[in-house]
């Protein structure tokens, strides 16, 4: 069904079902992207997500839309994945595969140097690793899901200004962890 | 190569999110600052890298459990009409309460009335130390209400002579 953003938001206030299978299908890749970006483990990503969009449904009629829809539960996400970092101990990061793609495929990443793919299909999650929360989310939600600095705020909870200064940091930390990459 | 002190608005222009009417000062800043030329073209490549990462999708099993948590948190459409029809029931009941408020007389003139109306046997008692035009009067009350005022005029009036002297 071709819902419109309002229309979508109508129907989820409302409750209604199919709103909520749109909800899913629109968001829920994203969503599962940037809870794996978040928590570096698939088993971590899928609770994070589970508990987001379970917490959207129970939530949907007092959603006052003064935010997107996506921007509403990355917010959830974000906050989600935080609480399952601190009550557990994050399992160990492990590969995921990617569904439909054999691991032989690399179609996404030909356009690329080989060593440049090989290498940075292999570094990234090492370099997420690295950093402290804050700017690990700021890094994920600029570089991976290319929100705006407006929508990162708004995600966060802190001011545009912070939202550019924890940018800076951060990837002023990665430059010096992983300059060898960056040449 | 030293920093310049513009790499926050390097950062910004880099992202796209530079306001357009700073961009085209920065850029003539961009051609002559080889500090700045140097960051953007390293904050280029850390991108590239991290934007090549392949991104997962949401497993099937996890997209069905979704699913079946959708149809156990929604609201069944007969619900919802109640919903509906209760809401404007109500909306409909708070318009016309207020529109009677609003063209309702007041009632306490009508209440003060009621209220100082005084029964047959306190008239009766109010007079009954008054003149004999003002006991004619008194024609109006039946014989006990006459006798009820009697009583109240002579022997209250002589208990509560004792009491004061008392």
């Amino acid at each position: 069904m071709g819902w419109t953003e309002p229309e979508l938001l109508r129907a989820i206030r409302a409750g209604e079902e199919a709103a909520f299978h749109e909800l899913v299908d629109r968001h829920g890749d994203n969503l599962f992207a940037l809870a794996y970006s978040l928590l570096g483990s698939r088993p971590d990503a899928e609770d994070a997500v589970q508990e987001t969009f379970l917490g959207a449904f129970r939530r949907a009629g007092s959603f006052e839309g003064r935010s997107s829809l996506k921007t509403w539960l990355t917010r959830i996400l974000v906050n989600q994945a935080y609480k399952t970092r601190r009550s557990r101990r994050v399992r160990q990061t492990e590969p995921i595969e990617v569904e439909g793609q054999p691991e032989a495929d690399d179609a996404q990443l030909r356009t690329r140097s080989a060593s440049v793919a090989v290498e940075s299909r292999i570094d990234v999650e090492a370099m997420l690793e690295v950093l402290s929360r804050e700017h690990r989310e700021v890094i994920v939600l600029r570089e991976l899901q290319g929100l705006s600095y407006e929508e990162m705020a708004e995600v966060l909870g802190v001011p545009v200004g912070t939202i550019e200064s924890r940018l800076f940091r951060a990837r002023k930390e990665l430059k010096q962890r992983f300059g060898a990459y960056l040449e | 190569m030293s920093e310049c002190d513009r790499q926050l608005e390097l950062g910004a222009y880099h992202d796209g999110q530079l306001p357009r009417e700073r961009r085209p000062a920065f850029e003539a800043h961009l051609a002559d600052c080889g500090a700045c030329g140097a960051e953007l073209r390293t904050l280029r490549a850390l991108s590239q890298i991290l934007s090549s990462r392949r991104r997962p999708v949401l497993p099937q099993d996890l997209r069905q459990r979704l699913y079946v948590a959708a149809r156990d948190a929604a609201v069944p459409g007969v619900i919802r009409l109640v919903k509906v029809l209760t809401a404007a029931a109500a909306a409909v009941l708070i318009v016309a309460t207020v529109r009677l408020m609003w063209m309702q007389p007041s009632p306490a003139p009508a209440r003060a009335a009621v209220v100082t109306a005084p029964d047959a046997w306190e008239q009766a008692a109010l007079v009954a130390d008054a003149s004999v035009e003002s006991q004619n009067s008194l024609a109006v009350a039946d014989r006990n209400d006459l006798r009820m005022a009697s009583w109240i005029a002579t022997d209250l009036s002589v208990n509560r002579g004792r009491n004061g002297q008392n």
